[in-house]
């Protein structure tokens, strides 16, 4: 009886992480962030490699939020001498900052491109006949950006 | 009355500053004397622009090629606009490119992460899944479990299958999503200079 749950629950999880890869990742694809970023870099020859990193992301990503990712490396961090420690320490100060930044530029432009594809800035700009100075309102979205985030964390920490 | 075909593509690269018909268009007809030397005829001369894109209009070819036989039919099968990118021989070689793979890599590689980990805080998975092992009567105590090892297992699984690839081998001969997108953002991107060149009026258009 508990093996067939056991096999119930497989099933289960399988269909739903099918189902989620689609939905998650024909999202991703609708936003056309990738060949953006490889349009920009002018290396569309490379976009096979990004697709690999794409899924390499997600399997970091489940790890971290479905896993107990966390637990382990604490429980490795335990084994560890205090010299160790320190480094480790440092590599994970590094890694952050690192990953944070790249996550934000990844969010950065979602939240852009998201906007783009509801149309939000050409309607804007038509209804108040906006014609110069497009670059300008970018870089306001982007500072506001910025200091929106930076207000958040300060403000809920 | 002597027809010639031309095809153009919507952009061409060239690294020449002297472009001729067959360098914009694919020539063919049943004199093909006559196409070779219609090839030859100089279209552009680019010597001295600083710009590194300019657009030309079947128009002018037409009207080229027209100037030197009058006498000869022009059926335009391709594009109407031709987008043309200089690029010098020297900078052929683009800089950096190492690293700005690199980056992509690296925003593609965190931003996915942050943003499947942002859609499993959203739904609250840990949640989620409790109520699932809930349903069959067990208790998820905390450990990971067979739903959570089935859920990653489809999850990789159903992006490898999504992207239609793992590393360099295809799964089937389609092309990936991303190509796919990849085409269409060229496109735009080339519509898009296109437009922005005739409202310039910076096309090189018969007048």
């Amino acid at each position: 009886m508990n093996f067939l749950k056991l096999i119930y629950l497989f099933i289960f999880g399988i269909s739903s992480g099918l189902v989620v890869a689609g939905g998650v990742f024909s999202t991703l694809i609708a936003l056309g962030l990738v060949p953006r970023f490889a349009g920009r870099s002018r290396t569309a020859h490379k976009v096979m490699l990004y697709e690999d990193f794409i899924i390499m992301g997600c399997i970091l990503g489940i790890l971290i939020s479905v896993w107990p990712f966390g637990e382990w490396i604490l429980r490795l961090r335990e084994m560890l001498s205090a010299p160790f420690l320190k480094t480790m320490n440092a590599i994970g100060e590094v890694l952050l900052g690192t990953g944070g930044f790249f996550a934000g530029c990844f969010v950065g432009c979602m939240a852009l491109a998201i906007a783009e594809m509801l149309d939000g800035i050409p309607i804007f700009a038509r209804r108040i006949s906006f014609r110069k100075g497009l670059g300008c309102a970018i870089f306001a979205v982007a500072i506001a950006k910025l200091l929106g985030s930076l207000f958040y964390f300060i403000k809920m920490m | 009355m002597r027809v010639i075909y031309l095809k153009a593509e919507q952009d061409i690269e060239s690294d020449k500053k002297t472009l001729q018909v067959s360098d914009l268009c694919k020539i063919t007809g049943q004199d093909k004397k006559l196409c070779a030397r219609v090839g030859k005829i100089q279209i552009l001369d680019l010597t001295g622009m600083t710009q590194k894109r300019t657009a030309v209009s079947m128009m002018k070819i037409i009207e080229r090629i027209q100037m030197h036989y009058p006498d000869v039919e022009i059926v335009s099968l391709g594009e109407n606009d031709i987008l043309v990118e200089i690029i010098s021989p020297k900078h052929k070689k683009e800089r950096f490119t190492l690293g700005k793979i690199i980056f992509v890599c690296c925003i593609c590689f965190f931003g996915t992460a942050f943003s499947i980990m942002a859609f499993h805080n959203d739904i609250e998975i840990l949640n989620l899944s409790k109520m699932v092992y809930e349903s069959v009567g067990l208790v998820r105590n905390g450990q990971v479990g067979i739903l959570e090892i089935g859920y990653s297992l489809g999850l990789a699984g159903g992006i490898i299958l999504f992207y239609n690839h793992i590393g360099k081998r295809k799964l089937t001969s389609d092309p990936t999503p991303i190509e796919v997108e990849m085409r269409i953002y060229e496109n735009e991107v080339n519509a898009a200079l296109l437009e922005d060149a005739k409202r310039l009026r910076e096309e090189q258009d018969v007048e």
